[in-house]
């Protein structure tokens, strides 16, 4: 189980001031700036659940993970991995996890991919039939075989995330940390990426935390998301609460041919709603209207819009998980 | 033990491999070293050349190019070089995946800098051995040596190793306060090549700077085994030596262990 308190993390920063003069001055008294990558933020995560921890990027979320995988000291508040404290027993705590930072590797670069294997067994004292049979699974469902005598640098991207990924469980870790572990690869790879780890917490009920800007990862992987903005976490609930709750608008987009200003439309108080429910943009000839279904029918809508404009196609949309995302990012805030 | 051995080994296993993928840029570095030994020799007959006496602060001229033949074999035994890589670690972020091995990064890199050191074995340490070896026949200067010290000058060696390490590896820490790491690195080697007595045997030294390398612990690098084999230190001066560099390797190894806990509980860990 894994429990935050009241974790924040700040930097200090040194503000430099432009050119050469600012550079000078800078060098000997720069301003101290303090920025809290990760402010007072709580939650707790059990065994085996799957969990996408999303938000904008300097959100906070590389710093709240480096934290959690003992990488990074919180300035202030307590991290506990089943009663572990990462950050003062990190070695410990190493012995129980999983990483995968998308920018980066665990593999030798310059070394053939089995080497970097055969080096992770002796690291996390594995026995060798142990090894054997974690290695066959691998190559399952990740199909490393392809190119495990290619040294590590002449991979492709997806597959050197493939090699990742499998690095990252190949000693069967409780916990699982992928940071935007889907990031550059293309539609096949990521399929491939989830399913490997979708198949390792069925066979294994490994403890998932996954941070992404691919919501089609969440969509497929958590059942649970937790929302960070500017360090806060602003939601932490199921995805399908939000989507109940935020994917109650409808869109419709029109082609219109007439030049009228969205402003004077008034559709407000012709619906009798408040302006904030509504979002209309035009741009050029697409009038884009979001409303919310409950309280304006599809028909309605359409109907008000044909009966003053001359509109030449018309298309219907639900509310999408990226819209919705973008929204709470917007708003700064969850309101259920 | 075993199991320590087997865990880390597996870091010191890698970088050799990495090592061996390099050799051609190994062997030009080897090549490098070497040609610069040479150089130093050719520079040492020409101050010897222009000497009005045969002896300068207790060297002859072929006792002279003996110290500099073994103080490059002890550079090659003890050589360690950890800020580099803590510089890099640090520089671009990939110390964060050092740190999620269960394996203490201080112990990780002396076994990362051990599978360097074994090359450097294989391809400066036995060639200047060979080397040692032959001028020491062709020039029957055989008492200019104390062979018969050579397991304690092993020895001492390895002890050196371990200050040269823990020395460098707290040195390296500066790296995480300061952000610099080009300049450290220029830093590092000038202070280690000076007082080690790399550059030029110590009691060359003016008193005050003598003093000072005193309360360093580089001349345990390397100064020390060179002066054993050189048959320079012996009896109860030999036991002394000995102690002065187990008395460093212990307080540098704590010292280091202080030190990096401390990096650690502040450390800034650059990129995503
Ligand atoms: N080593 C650091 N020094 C100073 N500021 C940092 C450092 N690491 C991260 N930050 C700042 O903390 C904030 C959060 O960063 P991060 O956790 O990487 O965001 P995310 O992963 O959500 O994109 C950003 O504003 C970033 O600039
Ligand atoms: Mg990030």
């Amino acid at each position: 189980m894994i429990e935050v308190k009241n974790l924040t993390k700040e930097f200090v920063k040194y503000e430099k001031e432009k050119g050469l003069k600012g550079l000078l001055k800078g060098f000997f008294n720069a301003k101290k700036v303090i920025k809290k990558a990760v402010d007072n933020i709580s939650f707790t995560i059990n065994e085996g659940e799957m969990v996408g921890y999303i938000g904008a990027n300097g959100a906070g979320k590389s710093t709240t993970i480096k934290m959690l995988t003992g990488i990074l000291t919180p300035t202030s508040g307590e991290v506990r991995i089943d009663g572990i404290i990462p950050y003062q027993n990190r070695v410990e705590n190493a012995k129980r996890i999983g990483v995968v930072f998308g920018q980066r590797t665990q593999l030798w670069w310059d070394l053939p991919l089995s080497e970097s294997f055969l080096i992770l067994k002796e690291i996390y004292e594995m026995d060798d039939a142990f090894y054997e049979e974690q290695m066959s699974f691998f190559n399952r469902i990740l199909n490393l075989d392809e190119f495990i005598k290619s040294p590590v640098r002449t991979l492709s991207l997806g597959q050197r995330m493939r090699a990742d990924i499998a690095a990252s469980l190949l000693h069967n870790p409780k916990v699982l940390y992928l940071d935007e572990p889907t990031i550059g690869l293309d539609v096949n790879a990521k399929q491939r990426m989830r399913d490997a780890i979708k198949m390792m917490n069925q066979k294994y009920n490994t403890t998932v935390i996954l941070t992404t800007h691919d919501l089609d990862d969440i969509a497929e992987l958590c059942n649970r998301i937790l929302i960070i903005d500017n360090g806060k976490v602003i939601y932490d609930g199921s995805l399908h609460e939000i989507k109940e709750k935020y994917g109650t608008t409808k869109r419709i987009e029109f082609e219109v041919r007439d030049e009228l200003n969205a402003e004077s439309l008034n559709l407000a108080s012709v619906f009798n709603v408040h302006p904030d429910e509504l979002e209309i943009t035009r741009e050029d000839k697409k009038l884009s209207i979001v409303f919310p279904k409950l309280k304006i029918s599809v028909a309605q809508m359409t109907e008000e819009i044909l009966r003053r404009f001359d509109v030449q196609d018309i298309s219907i949309f639900d509310a999408d998980i990226e819209r919705i995302v973008a929204r709470i990012y917007d708003e700064g805030k969850v309101t259920l | 033990m075993k199991r320590f051995l087997r865990k880390y080994g597996a870091f010191a296993k890698g970088s050799f491999e990495v090592a061996v993928m390099y050799r051609v840029h190994i062997l030009l570095w080897v090549f490098g070293d070497f040609f610069s030994l040479g150089l130093t020799i050719l520079l040492w007959v020409a101050i010897y050349a222009n000497s009005p006496t045969e002896m300068i602060r207790g060297f002859t001229l072929i006792q002279m190019i003996f110290y500099n033949l073994v103080i490059h074999l002890t550079g090659s035994i003890t050589y360690m070089s950890p800020l580099s890589d803590v510089a890099e670690d640090y520089y671009d972020g990939r110390i964060s995946m050092s740190l999620i091995k269960p394996a203490s990064y201080a112990i990780q890199l002396f076994f990362r800098n051990l599978g360097n050191n074994l090359f450097s074995n294989l391809f400066i340490t036995l060639p200047t051995f060979l080397l040692i070896a032959t001028v020491s026949l062709a020039t029957h200067q055989t008492d200019t040596l104390a062979w018969l010290s050579f397991p304690i000058f092993l020895f001492s060696s390895l002890l050196g190793l371990f200050i040269n390490y823990f020395a460098n590896f707290i040195f390296s820490n500066l790296v995480f306060y300061t952000d610099a790491t080009f300049g450290m690195f220029q830093l590092n080697q000038a202070i280690v090549r000076i007082f080690s007595g790399a550059l030029i045997p110590l009691n060359f030294f003016p008193g005050w700077l003598r003093t000072l390398a005193g309360f360093l612990p580089y001349a345990g690098v390397q100064y020390i085994p060179a002066m054993i084999l050189l048959g320079r230190t012996t009896g109860s001066d030999l036991l002394g030596a000995i102690g002065v560099q187990v008395l460093w390797v212990v307080f540098l190894g704590f010292a280091a262990q202080l030190v990096w806990s401390h990096s650690l509980s502040r450390m800034k860990v650059m990129g995503g």
